[in-house]
């Protein structure tokens, strides 16, 4: 029941999302000049959405299949919840009020100011590019959708103290996805623009890594410490907050790698976590170590590829 | 020594074969010229130059140093202009500065860059956003970090175009400037301006090769004489 209230949610922001992109595709492309009927854009609208949310339902079911089938559980239930949920969340999210109107405002205006009166070379500003994007994506229009999610999740007669620290929770995972996909965004943006630059991948990597993995530790923290403190044992909260980083680290790993090579990454990425997640259901701890080999591996292989 | 040496280079887009054996010199200390109509492989050599585009075949040295063999010491010796759509709009100008010159392995900044940043009135935008800033503003700053660390080549792709008329005099100067200093300008224009003005070299790119060159003494001879636009379009219809 779990999958399939997440794969509601995942499917109704994805299709409300997406549909918001083709919105602004149209409304800045030529084809507002041409006389292209409501009707047609609509459907063409719709078989976009359709082919978008299918893929994404495809590789949702394969990996969770491959998950399910390592942990020993029954595959077809755990498809069924999944497939449904997905569909109700895409009708929801098709259904979605749409905004009229896209944010007036460049997405610097919601990054902290950093002022200097001198300038000299330092790499601070890319260490902080991948903090400054995540708060760009995670501007109030777009976070108050999330807010109203998490506010509507509280069952009735939770306390305030619990209630407040279950938003707090909502909020700071959805931070912590959304500075990881920052990560991915930032690494192959830099890259780009770093190319012609003698920067070594070591320390374009590292610093790409630091302040957003030191921003994932701290949440971490807070997250394990408010699941503790509201009955979770304290040793399976650090587990999983030890687990989340690894696979993070995993994760970003190999998106940075990726993307200074400047190739796509999404695949190897899906991989690389349905692996880790389907050995940690063989046995508890096996997913960390190899979210761990991953790591390293990727950071070593990078000057073979090069070459 | 050569700035730049371009030997036989190829590439491709997929399928899609755009430099077909591009070869090319530009000695130190000369300003050349890339010509040549809209989608005929322009930028792309420029982009074969600062490694966003990997040759399938040919090879590129900046400086003596070979861009496959001694990746570093090429890149060391290349001042990449890029386009304004690939700076980080997230970062102010002066932190666009500070990586930059930090990636490039530069210990302080350099003050001519500082004055020409100056000059070209460039000083009220350090902390204002990149996102925020205009196209031709944009520009000046792609430019600023193009110099960043004395490069031996300096390669510009379309560096005028959006700068208003008194900065772009100002960056011909500084150019110019860097010229005597020993270093090597190759800028990739459709401004026949600079070419008769300034270029020591041209060459016209048609399809993804280079059919026509004009040397220092031919510039020299073309220059003034309005003859050079002729030669071009003659060229360009062989």
């Amino acid at each position: 029941m779990l999958v399939g209230f997440v794969a509601f949610f995942c499917a109704l922001v994805l299709v409300a999302r997406r549909r918001v992109w083709l919105r602004v595709e149209y409304e800045r492309s030529w084809l507002l000049a041409t006389p292209i009927g409501a009707a047609s854009y609509r459907r063409a609208s719709a078989i976009r959405l359709a082919m978008a949310a299918a893929s994404v339902l495809l590789v949702a079911m394969v990996v969770t299949a491959i998950v399910a089938y390592f942990a020993g559980e029954p595959v077809w239930p755990v498809l069924t919840w999944l497939s449904g949920g997905f569909v109700v969340g895409s009708l929801a999210g098709a259904a979605w009020p749409l905004r009229t109107t896209v944010s007036r405002f460049e997405d610097s205006r919601y990054t902290l100011k950093w002022r200097r009166a001198s300038t000299h070379p330092s790499l601070d500003a890319l260490a902080r590019w991948p903090i400054s994007k995540a708060m760009a994506w995670y501007r109030p229009e777009q976070a108050r959708t999330l807010f109203l999610v998490a506010a509507l999740s509280f069952p009735a007669g939770m306390s305030a103290a619990t209630s407040l620290a279950v938003l707090v929770a909502w909020l700071l995972a959805s931070y912590m996805l959304t500075l990881m996909r920052a990560v991915s965004s930032v690494s192959r943006e830099a890259a780009l623009w770093l190319r012609p630059t003698v920067l070594p991948f070591r320390t374009f990597a590292w610093t790409i890594g630091k302040q957003a993995l030191l921003h994932q530790v701290a949440c971490t923290v807070v997250l394990a410490a408010i699941a503790g403190v509201f009955g979770a044992a304290w040793m399976d909260a650090m587990y999983y907050g030890a687990l989340w980083l690894a696979l993070y680290s995993m994760a970003s790993a190999v998106e940075i790698r990726r993307g200074y090579l400047g190739a796509r990454s999404a695949g190897r990425t899906f991989v690389a976590i349905a692996l880790a997640l389907a050995a940690e259901s063989r046995e508890r701890g096996a997913g960390a170590l190899v979210a761990v080999a991953v790591t390293l591996a990727c950071s070593g292989a990078l000057r073979r590829e090069r070459a | 020594m050569n700035a730049l040496e371009i030997r036989n280079v190829h590439a491709c887009y997929g399928n899609r074969s755009v430099l077909r054996g591009v070869s090319l010199t530009v000695p130190m200390g000369e300003w050349a010229c890339l010509l040549g109509p809209n989608g005929v492989g322009k930028s792309t050599l420029l982009q074969c130059i600062s490694g966003h585009v990997i040759p399938k075949q040919g090879s590129i040295r900046i400086a003596g140093c070979d861009s496959a063999g001694d990746a570093e010491g090429a890149k060391r010796a290349l001042g990449f202009a890029c386009a304004p759509e690939q700076l980080p709009g997230l970062l102010t100008a002066r932190q666009c500065v500070e990586v930059y010159a930090a990636a490039k392995g530069v210990r302080s900044l350099e003050s001519d860059v500082l004055t020409l940043a100056e000059e070209l009135r460039f000083t009220p935008y350090w902390d204002h956003y990149v996102d925020t800033l205009s196209l031709g503003t944009r520009q000046k700053l792609c430019v600023l970090l193009g110099l960043i660390g004395q490069p031996k080549l300096i390669v510009l792709d379309e560096a005028f175009n959006g700068l208003d008329p008194r900065s772009a005099l100002t960056l011909k100067h500084e150019i110019k400037r860097r010229l005597e200093l020993g270093a090597a300008v190759f800028l990739a224009t459709h401004s026949l301006d600079i070419v008769e003005h300034y270029a020591t070299r041209a060459a016209l790119m048609i399809d993804g090769r280079i059919v026509r060159e004009w040397d220092r003494a031919e510039m020299n001879r073309l220059r003034g004489s309005g003859e050079f636009e002729a030669a071009l379009a003659e060229s360009g219809d062989s």
